[in-house]
């Protein structure tokens, strides 16, 4: 890349106070070295780290597992996808980016769309409701990970998706965390 | 099946059996990249060693649980929890940081979701 626009690219995550960022193979070790500059983080209380790190580890893992963009070399299948950790005064921000298939955009907008509209005892109840019906066939966790994220970020989640040619949808997805 | 004896991982727990005491304790992390592959062998343990008619304790010192740990861990405890009602004598103790609200409320809810005698400790 050449200097300049690596520069501006320097420049704009400075202004933007990115605390991280990674663009590629999510990998389970990137993963863990990430989170422990998360869990160094100061200037919030260790409650508000944990759901940091947290927030972090779930999306990072939802890349690892769905992203639709994969690298398998030796048989290790993984996903591709870019996650940014931002700051601001009062909150942390984790937001992640991934591919994902066009047929499942429309299931997974209508969910993420229906946790927006509960709050934080609704969002307890359907927790409670999901963790005992059983996981779907598609999902690891009984699709507790975009509850729980719901239920611990300080506002509601913002999504979108940018529609590509290949019958590909962009998926985007930001969670902010509360420092106190 | 030999009894459980793992070390802590960055992403799993540490797991051990004191057969002197009847306890199985986890304490630790639990993120790894395949959920299954380290719980499903602890099932099995579990199940078996109900089977012989021992009591059994659990301590579950956890510092993190990811969303798919969490799944898998109420899976195991819901086996131990239908120990329970046959009768068989088992009991959980839910330890946590002390500071961490998100860990404490994490073992209310387990709870809430079992009949078997089921403690909160917290640990300062």
């Amino acid at each position: 890349m050449e200097i300049s626009r690596l520069y501006q690219h320097y420049l704009t995550a400075r202004k933007e106070r990115i605390v991280l960022s990674f663009m590629g193979v999510v990998t389970q070790e990137i993963i863990v070295d990430y989170g422990k500059i998360l869990r160094e983080q100061e200037g919030l209380t260790e409650n508000s780290r944990h759901v940091l790190f947290a927030t972090f580890i779930e999306l990072a893992q939802n890349i690892l597992r769905y992203s639709a963009e994969r690298s398998s070399p030796a048989g290790r299948d993984r996903g591709i996808g870019l996650v940014i950790v931002s700051e601001s005064p009062d909150a942390f921000v984790v937001t992640s980016g991934n591919m994902i298939k066009k047929d499942q955009s429309a299931a997974l907008a209508a969910q993420l769309d229906g946790l927006a509209r509960l709050d934080r005892a609704a969002l307890k109840e359907l927790h409670r409701e999901r963790r005992r019906a059983g996981a779907p066939a598609d999902s690891q966790g009984a699709g507790l990970g975009l509850i729980e994220l719901a239920r611990r970020a300080s506002t509601p989640l913002e999504h979108s998706l940018l529609p590509q040619p290949n019958d590909m949808v962009f998926f985007s997805i930001s969670v902010s965390v509360a420092k106190t | 099946m030999n009894p459980p004896n793992l070390p802590a991982t960055d992403t799993t727990p540490a797991v051990r059996f004191d057969a002197s005491k009847d306890l199985l304790r986890f304490e630790g992390e639990s993120y790894p990249e395949d959920v299954t592959a380290f719980y499903a062998p602890l099932l099995e343990w579990l199940r078996a060693h109900l089977a012989t008619g021992r009591p059994l304790k659990l301590e579950l010192a956890f510092t993190y649980l990811n969303t798919s740990s969490t799944k898998a861990l109420l899976d195991l405890l819901l086996v131990l929890d239908e120990h329970h009602r046959r009768g068989g004598t088992v009991s959980v103790e839910w330890h946590y940081q002390a500071n961490i609200e998100v860990m404490q409320e994490a073992g209310e809810e387990f709870g809430e979701d079992l009949a078997l005698p089921f403690a909160l400790v917290a640990i300062d």
